[in-house]
This record gives C-alpha cells, structure tokens and sequence, in this order.
C-alpha cells in the first residue's frame, strides 16, 4: 500500500517548484520586455522630441521685410516739392546659425539686422511708424512725416500677396512705393551662403517667387529641400515655379510623391487646384 | 467503485508477458500480420527490433501462441549464452535427443542436415542482443543452410544496430520495427485492456486530457504506462483502504493522481 499522504507531500512540493518556475520565467519576461522599452524605446522617443524640437523651431524663424515708404509733401508754395524717400527695414528675428553646422535646422535670432534696422532708423527723422499685419508672415511698418503742407499723398505698394493700402490723412493720399528688394534678397542669399540655413533659403525662394522670378525660386526651394525635405512651404513653392514654368507634369509628379511621404493638406489642396486648372 | 475494482484495474497492467494480454490496436495488427506472414514465405531470418518496452517480447509469445499448433515453434525468451548449451537445448527441442556429452556446433549442424522435417522449424530468439558476437555468427551460419529459420529481437541501440548490421545484413529477409504508442493508440490500449478485465467503470474515466498526460509522462512506451497504470490504480486503492469515504471524481482520472504516481515511480521530480 502507498503512503497517499506522503505522496501528496511530495506532489504539492513538485506543484511548487513547477509553478514557481513558470512565475520566474513570467517575471524574467516582464523584466526584458521593460529593460527592451528602457534601453530600445527611449532611443525611439528620442527622435521624434527632436524633430519637434526642429519643427518648432523652424516657424519661429521670421522674414525679412523691407518696405520701403516713398513720401511726396507738397508745400504751399507749388514750386517747391519735397520728396522724401524713407527706408524703413522691418526685420524680424532670424535664427542665429551658427551652431547649425551640429544641428542643421536649429536656429537661433541674428541681430545683425536689428542693428541695421536702428541706423537705418537713426537716418530717418520725423517718421511715424504704422503697422500693417497680414496673417502671420507679413509686417510693415508705416511711418509719416510731419506734415507741414496742406496736401499729402502717401503712395504705399507692399510686396507679396498683401494688397495696397492707401492711408490718407488729413485728406491727403499717401504713396508708398516699394524698392530694393533685389538688394535684400541678395543680402540674405549672402548670409545663406555662410550658413546653409533652410529657413533663409526658404524665405529666398519665397521672395523670387513673390517677385515673380519662378526659376530662381524654383532653385531655392529645390535646395530649401535638399537641406530638409520636411518644410511644406518649400515644395509648395517648388510645385508652383514648376507649374509657372511651364513644368505642369513634373509639379504634380513631386507632388503627388510629397503627398505620399506627408500626407499634406497644403500639397493636396494644390495639387487638387493644378488638376483642375485654377492654378495655373 | 470499491477497492476490489481498483485491485482489479491493477492487475490488467501487471508487467507480464501472456499472450492473452495481447491488445489489437489497427497498427500493431497490420504488423503483426505481416510477420506471420513473411513466416510462411521461404526466408532465413526475420528480425524484429525496436526500443525497449515497446512490445517485442510480447509479439513473440503471440506469434508463438498463433503458430506453435500448426508450425514446429520453439521459443527462447531467456536468452541462452552459453554456446554448447544453447545447441544441446535446440537439439533437445527440436530432435528430442538428450545429450549428457558435450554437443558442439558442428556436431550438431551435422545433426540438422540429416533431419527429415516436413516443415522448416521456427525458432524464436528474444532478447538477441544478449547473445555473444561468436554464438550470433554460428546462428547466421545456421540460418544459411534453410533447414530452421530464425525470428530475433533486438533493442534498437547503436549497439544492436551494429549487430544487425554486421550479423544479419544479407540474411534478413524481413525486418520490423515496433514503436511507441501515439496518443490515440494509448487510450485505446488502456481502455480495452481495462475493459478485457471487465472494468468498465475504471476504463471509462480515461478521457483524452488524463492519456494525453499519461503519454506525455510515458512517451507512449507499453511498459512504462504499464506501470504508471499499475500505480494510478494502487494510489487509489490506498486511498480507499486508508478512508472508505474517500470521495473521487469517478468521470475521469485527475491530473494530480496521475502526477502523484508518476512522482512515485520516479518519472517526475518532486
């Protein structure tokens, strides 16, 4: 006869050490799957903090503006015309780039145009300044000369998209009128060429198209994405000098990769008004 | 169920080799079919071999029950090693002749080939594997002369391999292999053994989770499960003699009975 109760012992400790094994092996997992989401995750979550860190600081990065406010004061007298031509440099903040060699698309502001902009300013005496805002890209700054005559005409012309506004004060029309935005692009394209910043590339590449000099935009934006090909803007403007140059095909054939890569409701909103022929 | 029914159950898995314990299972059938019938064909040696425990001893004392009444039979399931006594005990058998001198194998080859039989004797070997390398060569040497054929079971090891190989390999005319029992086989094995005994109760609380363990501990191996059964059924008993109010399930068998006798013989570690 068999001792049960003995065997019984021994079958409880056997389901012990079996069940304990299996409660190792459960916990040895939960521990590798962690230390795995430890050591493999964090390098996964570390990428994209960066890209954030990119992209918001890419927004950040303001145009340059430059308006320039031509200003007729006519006397009493009819002979005498005093014409004053007043350079106002409205700069924003642009990334100062120099540690962008380490981080290519972390910028930080340059103050080189602030200074520019205060001499410019310390040459211009009797200017009242007025803002003109349009969306969140375009600024300008509008400054009066004291008027002495009875009649003023302020002819003001703004570049881009922003309309013409006419500002009249005592009855007296004002003409603004734009200049020297070669010149400016230019001087960007000089600071580009040091830095290699997209964001200056970009704002190039927005002004030729602005000013209408599609291949040249065309160019900059092709290096805007060269540098990175995640600004939306960029192949925005890229699909646009293609179509203006009469390169329709090969618009909606980068763009239709773009879409594919982004998913961008920018891309496909043009990408939808080329199809269908409103731009043109 | 009451104690005598387990006894009973007990019993049926005794480690015995009877002839009358034989199960039919449809493979174990067919094969033995083929044996019996590759007996009545003109060969020298038949030779059946596999792992220990798998049912060769048994397919032997069954072949030799099926046909020691119509064909000259002799089994050996001791096997015989030395050399003169294993020639004076077929003598004996097979010629009734009683040698109280020395009987050698070439006296008693001459003894063979002057024997008028009407049907070529059979003599079955188990445990062949026992036999010394010389006394294996002489058995060749007597298988080659037609006038007895042998039928000898091997464990199926690198070691018997060897022998087969070396001893056997241009005289076998059929060799077979015996092999575990699968899963399916198991259950069928033990409920009509069970059922042989007329334990119906104890058969029926065999479902497939208790053989599938049952061929998880045992690998499907005839003796093991033998003896783990035997045991299963004595941990019942014992459970009943210590308390006549033992309550079990009597649907089927619980996992932890067949673990606790699998403990006891020593097939899992406590």
């Amino acid at each position: 006869m068999i001792n049960t109760q003995e065997l019984e012992k021994r079958w409880f400790k056997y389901k012990f050490k079996s069940y304990l094994l299996h409660l190792i092996i459960f916990v040895t997992s939960i521990v590798f799957i962690l230390l795995l989401f430890i050591f493999v995750g964090t390098d996964l979550l570390k990428k994209p903090t960066e890209l954030k860190k990119e992209s918001t600081n890419i927004p950040k990065e303001k145009k340059i503006e430059k308006v320039i406010i031509q200003k007729t004061i006519i006397k009493k007298t009819p002979d005498v015309k005093i014409k004053k031509l007043v350079e106002v440099n409205l700069t924003s903040i642009i990334k100062n780039d120099e540690k962008q060699e380490k981080q290519p698309l972390i910028v930080e502001p340059s103050f080189n145009f602030i200074s520019q902009i205060e001499s410019d300013l310390a040459k211009k005496s009797i200017v009242q300044n007025r803002q003109i805002s349009e969306k969140k890209d375009i600024q300008t700054q509008i400054i009066e000369v004291e008027k002495k005559e009875p009649k003023k005409t302020i002819q003001k012309e703004i570049q881009r998209k922003q309309p013409i506004q006419t500002v009249e004060k005592k009855r007296k029309p004002i003409h603004i009128v734009r200049q020297n935005t070669q010149e400016d692009i230019k001087a960007v394209i000089k600071r580009f060429e040091k830095n290699h910043n997209p964001a200056l590339s970009l704002f190039i590449a927005r002004q030729y198209y602005e000013i209408k000099e599609y291949k040249k935009a065309y160019n900059y934006a092709l290096i805007t994405n060269g540098i990175n090909n995640d600004i939306e803007e960029s192949w925005i403007i890229f699909a646009k000098s293609l179509v203006k140059l009469n390169e329709r095909t090969i618009a909606i054939k980068m763009l239709k990769k773009y879409i594919q890569y982004s998913n961008s409701y920018r891309a496909i909103t043009l990408l939808g008004d080329i199809n269908s022929g409103k731009f043109r | 169920m009451d104690t005598e029914l387990f006894n009973s159950s007990k019993d049926v898995f005794l480690d015995t080799v009877n002839a009358k314990d034989y199960i039919e299972l449809d493979r174990i059938s067919s094969i033995y079919q083929s044996l019996k019938e590759s007996i009545t064909k003109p060969l020298k040696m038949v030779l059946l071999y596999g792992k220990p425990g798998t049912g060769k001893s048994m397919f032997l004392t069954k072949l030799y029950d099926d046909i020691s009444s119509y064909m000259p039979t002799y089994i050996y399931k001791t096997p015989i090693i030395d050399e003169i006594e294993f020639f004076k005990v077929l003598a004996q058998d097979m010629f009734n002749m009683k040698y109280d001198d020395q009987l050698n194998f070439t006296q008693f080859m001459k003894v063979l080939n002057s024997s008028k039989t009407e049907q070529t004797p059979i003599i079955l070997l188990d445990e062949a594997q026992l036999y010394p390398d010389i006394l294996m060569e002489k058995i060749r040497l007597l298988s080659d002369t037609r006038k007895v054929k042998f039928v000898i079971t091997l464990h199926k090891t690198e070691k018997e391999d060897l022998i087969a190989k070396e001893h056997f390999k241009t005289r076998i005319w059929e060799s077979i292999e015996l092999e575990n029992a699968s899963n399916f086989e198991l259950k069928i094995y033990i409920q009509k053994k069970l059922m042989k005994a007329n334990c119906f109760d104890t058969a029926n609380m065999f479902d497939e989770k208790s053989v599938n363990l049952i061929h998880k501990l045992t690998h499907g191996n005839y003796r093991e499960s033998n003896k783990l059964l035997y045991t299963l059924f004595d941990i019942y008993e014992s459970y009943l003699t210590q308390d006549k109010h033992y309550k079990f399930n009597q649907n089927k068998v619980p996992s932890k009975m067949i673990e606790m006798a699998a403990i006891y013989l020593g097939l899992l570690n406590d």
